[in-house]
């Protein structure tokens, strides 16, 4: 009977219901038909970049340096994975000082309507500064479709020399991790429940993200004459 | 304002209670004051006439306009609507249909709500069952798809 209703009416039925079921539950609606199957996605695709524009923020953490960015992924149904584009991102990586391997860890952050603000990451695995060999950009695999893209530019400094920096370039992560992250948040999963390799912020990050609201908060409330 | 439904059922209504729909509204102000019946062919009358007391119950409500997802909360329709959509599956899907074509935001809201909550919470079958659906996969292409989606399995 509901295959009365145009696609782009079906499809509108489906953004009211991803809007309270976690991804998990909302992807089993693939199999209910080929039409579904086909319009699942696109409303996913939808309510993620939704959640990530009302006060969600990416953020990559490695070598002490966080890139923090509101940004709208692309999905590829294909590979089933969100891509990030940073190529307008202008900062720089500091090269560190030891070639130590790092543990790279995507962030989400929740910020907007809570009380304290909630970041959760996936652990994707370690890496090492990007080392360029044959061209300017050095991709690191760290499973079957998860991987981070960096970039070599040479620009001038403020002398006129040519200096070389590298950026990071793309972000690629596999759909289900990015979902899993999303109705963490949404729907405020236990630390004890999580799944292997998802964890939220260090209780040293909460604290710093804590202050960090309060004065925010306090800033945009509080007028210096109502003290 | 006279409308007439697709069988040539003839209603009157005040101008107010007509342009909650936008397609009314924009005929009326394209047209001006006449004296002429506006044809609704792809709407029956007894569909007209809910639309009509929808619109009727609501016509002092303020005009929506923006999108908002973070309205889209299904849990906040009023006992009146909730009572307004107690109707069989066809009736909900013409009012679907009227409420698009007559663009009428918060009656399609309203609706499209009412048929998400049928959703929730129910399995792929229990849906399929619920609105008549038929599995149009083959066993190995549904197979593909729940393979797909293992990692939902998981838990």
């Amino acid at each position: 009977m509901i295959q009365i209703l145009p696609n782009e009416l079906q499809i509108e039925i489906l953004n009211y219901v991803v809007i309270e079921t976690n991804f998990q539950d909302f992807c089993t609606l693939r199999i209910v038909c080929k039409k579904w199957n086909a319009f699942v996605p696109l409303v996913m695709h939808k309510a993620v970049v939704s959640r990530l524009n009302s006060g969600l923020k990416l953020e990559l953490t490695f070598w002490n340096d966080t890139k923090t960015k509101k940004l709208a992924p692309t999905y590829n149904d294909y590979t089933k994975t969100f891509t990030f584009q940073f190529d307008n991102l202008d900062d720089d990586i500091n090269e560190p000082l030891n070639d130590n391997k790092i543990s790279f860890i995507a962030f989400v952050k929740r910020s907007e309507d809570v009380l304290f603000p909630t970041k959760l990451g996936a652990e994707l695995g370690d890496l090492t500064f990007p080392d360029f060999v044959n061209n300017d950009m050095c991709i690191y695999e760290f499973d079957n479709r998860s991987n981070v893209c960096f970039k070599q530019e040479t620009k001038e400094d403020e002398e006129g020399k040519s200096i070389i920096c590298v950026k990071l370039y793309s972000f690629t992560i596999e759909a289900w991790k990015l979902f899993y992250i999303l109705d963490c948040l949404k729907f405020d999963t236990e630390i004890s429940s999580l799944r292997e390799g998802f964890r939220y912020a260090d209780w040293v990050d909460w604290w710093d993200e804590y202050c960090k609201w309060w004065c925010e908060y306090f800033y945009n409330n509080f007028e210096y004459n109502t003290l | 304002v006279k409308l007439t439904s697709s069988e040539g059922t003839e209603f009157i209504i005040d101008r107010k209670v007509a342009e909650k729909s936008v397609l009314l509204k924009n005929m009326l102000e394209d047209v001006g004051e006449s004296d002429m019946a506006i044809p609704l062919p792809n709407v029956t009358g007894p569909i007209l006439n809910k639309v009509i007391d929808y619109c009727t119950h609501h016509r002092d409500d303020p005009f929506v306009s923006q999108e908002d997802d973070s309205k889209k909360v299904s849990d906040d329709i009023d006992d009146w609507d909730a009572e307004f959509c107690k109707v069989d599956q066809g009736t909900l899907f013409e009012l679907i249909l009227s409420a698009n074509y007559l663009d009428i935001k918060p009656l399609l809201d309203l609706t499209c709500k009412t048929v998400a909550n049928m959703i929730k919470g129910k399995t792929p079958d229990e849906i399929r069952k619920t609105f008549n659906i038929t599995n149009d996969f083959t066993p190995e292409e549904e197979e593909h798809v729940r393979k797909e989606n293992e990692w939902c399995e998981e838990r």
